[in-house]
């Protein structure tokens, strides 16, 4: 299949990124994690609420590779043992037929009556095998025709409600155009609101308290659904509100010619009319070098090697006599502002990297492996959560990596292709709608792992206004993936653990961790300060303070 | 019918009791730990004729179980028969 690098930020050129040259010796430390432990971000700290445990969340539903069948974990696990046992009963039949073809007792006169006995008994053994062999077949059909028609009916809803959604914005231009005068002025209003001075942090806190008094408002699967539908329909809005007729509109969102990607690239068109979502160049520079003694083992561990503040972490593995193999953990975004800052971790690398164009944090990341000596031909291992999970997802479908393994949480991402032979996995929570932004998941060339991290009744922790995009749900749901019992999501976790695992286990091998930072260039205005809307509650008077994402 | 000096006899009996052994084995593992899956992750109609046929499966597992112990029980008394 063809995978495509990021087209170029439409416009004039933005000028050259820098690599900051790094400074000499290393410098920079890291802490490794014991094995079969939870990682350090994860075990709660004094004062600190945590979010989610594995045991509080929903099921994992695991989603093979090549398929679109949802199943739970534990139900794959189960079509695995039968899939074992039909095996095991096809060898034992055949064994109890050679044992009968040993000897025939009943033709021997001088047989004990025993050994005459033994011969029915086998026979009756055998009949038994063969049909228990019957059996493990027929339940291994009956389930897998289930989970297919248990798919079918969602995904007959899905459509339901995916052409109801497109149906009503295909239609919703007139209804858009009455009401654009209203949502200018309410648009102009917040916006020079947002100019005026907010002395203390009064207006930002207020947001921030009504959000996190009342997490349930975007956290859960019915919202989650919502921000699907949203962003599903958003192609046939957007045509319907420039003059599309309906038919037209809902025409050219079936066929694929509008989607998020175009309402995305759209609103970078058009953002920087108003002073937002507008890209720059980058510079980054190497902030350590370490050298290290340990891979990670499991999701866990590898997410909680997601790196923030400095944004991007790679690991270079080294064995004598062998290729140089990497791993590059790209961080999740830093600001929320949709105004162009310092930071290249922003709203703006969001907006643009669903909309398929080589963002800021795009560029930074690739910046930083070229300076960690990352060829085209070396193998990489991406690793990233949330915008650092969509950047990964970025580089592992440009085509100008070569790209071994993916691991993506909370990535909104679903709509680029990834090349085939991937290993790894990209993880979402069900009541997490920051995935939903790019729209279902369209690519199936990787495993996909779901799960919910608040089942129905666990109360909403009110650290966040969305907990359930945060970094410890996350975390629970990767300790989850590393109990994992099914087949289909062991093998992704071992085929990972295998790749960095191989090389350090060998006499003379050296790994090094190197940390990144980058920053935007000519970053010419203050950025909106929406980090109260959308970051943590403020920690404990006295307490340590947790993970912001 | 063919005639089979004792030595002869008592080979190809204690050749079938090896043979059996590590089939009970693998029966009885399978017997003992039957396929099943647990109600907290399918409900409904479907996966209520799926756990029907898994008692099957189960019932079957266990015949082919006991019925390999008692072959291997009447080898053993043959051999016991048969003396040293």
């Amino acid at each position: 299949m063809s995978v495509a690098h990021p087209v170029p930020i439409p416009g004039p050129s933005l000028g050259p990124d820098v690599l900051v040259p790094a400074p000499s010796g290393p410098h920079g430390g890291h802490t490794t994690m014991p094995h079969g432990k939870l990682p350090p971000s994860f075990r709660a700290k004094p004062g600190v609420h945590r979010g989610t445990t594995p045991e509080q969340g929903g099921p994992l539903l695991v989603t093979p590779v090549g398929t679109t069948a949802v199943a739970t974990d534990a139900l794959y696990a189960h079509l695995d043992r039968l899939a074992a046992l039909g095996e095991a009963l096809a060898r034992e039949g055949r064994a109890l037929a050679a044992v009968a073809a040993g000897a025939s007792w009943t033709a021997v006169p001088d047989a004990p009556a025993a050994a005459r006995r033994s011969e029915l008994e086998v026979e009756s053994a055998r009949a038994s095998v063969h049909a228990a062999g019957r059996l493990t077949a027929r339940v291994d059909r009956a389930l897998r025709a289930a989970i297919t028609r248990y798919d079918d009916a969602e995904s007959a809803a899905l459509r339901g409600a995916d052409g109801a959604a497109s149906f009503v914005g295909s239609a919703s231009g007139p209804l858009l155009h009455a009401l654009l005068p209203g949502l200018a002025l309410l648009g102009g209003a917040a916006f020079l609101a947002s100019k005026l001075p907010d002395p203390g942090g009064a207006r930002a806190a207020a947001v921030r308290t009504f959000f996190l008094q009342h997490p349930g408002l975007i956290t859960g699967p019915r919202f989650v659904e919502g921000v699907r539908l949203f962003s599903q329909s958003l192609d046939e809005t957007t045509s319907s509100f420039l003059g599309a007729p309906a038919p037209l509109a809902f025409a050219l969102g079936a066929i694929g010619v509008t989607g998020v990607r175009s309402s995305a690239r759209g609103l970078l068109a058009v953002g920087p009319v108003v002073g937002l979502f507008r890209e720059t160049p980058v510079k980054v520079e190497r902030t350590s070098t370490t050298e290290i003694s340990s891979p990670p083992v499991g999701a866990a561990e590898r997410l909680d090697r997601v790196p923030e503040g400095d944004q991007v972490r790679i690991e270079k593995y080294e064995a004598p006599g062998e290729p140089t193999r990497f791993v590059v953990y790209v961080g999740p975004t830093e600001t929320f502002s949709p105004a162009v800052g310092n930071e290249p971790w922003d709203l703006t690398s969001n907006v643009g990297g669903v909309g398929g164009l080589d963002v800021g944090s795009f560029r930074a990341t690739e910046l930083a492996m070229r300076d960690a000596g990352i060829g085209s031909s070396d193998q990489v291992q991406f690793v990233g959560f949330s915008q650092g999970g969509l950047v990964a997802t970025m580089l592992a479908g440009s085509g100008e990596w070569n790209a071994a393994g993916l691991e993506t949480f909370g990535a909104p991402a679903g709509n680029i292709e990834l090349p085939e032979g991937l290993s790894g996995m990209a993880v979402r929570n069900t009541d997490d709608f920051i995935p939903m932004l790019a729209g279902p998941q369209l690519d199936h060339h990787l495993l996909q792992v779901e799960r919910r991290a608040f089942a129905d009744g666990t109360p909403l922790p009110t650290y966040h206004a969305a907990p359930a995009h945060q970094r410890d749900a996350y975390m629970a749901t990767a300790v989850a993936i590393d109990r994992a019992a099914s087949a289909a999501v062991r093998d992704q976790n071992a085929a990972l653990n295998a790749f960095t695992a191989d090389y350090a286990s060998r006499p003379g091998s050296v790994v090094t961790a190197m940390t990144y930072h980058g920053e935007r260039v000519e970053a010419s205005e203050h950025p909106l300060d929406l980090r109260g809307v959308t970051m943590e509650a403020p920690a404990p008077r006295g307490g340590a303070t947790s993970s912001r994402r | 019918m063919v005639s089979w000096d004792p030595g002869a006899l008592r080979t190809a009996l204690e050749n079938q009791q090896n043979e059996l052994a590590p089939i009970g084995r693998v029966l009885a593992a399978a017997a003992a730990h039957p396929p099943r899956f647990s109600t907290h992750d399918w409900r409904g109609e479907a996966a209520d004729a799926c756990a029907r046929l898994q008692d099957e499966l189960a019932r079957a597992l266990v015949a082919g179980d006991n019925a390999v112990a008692a072959a291997a029980r009447d080898i053993r008394s043959a051999l016991n028969e048969l003396g040293v």
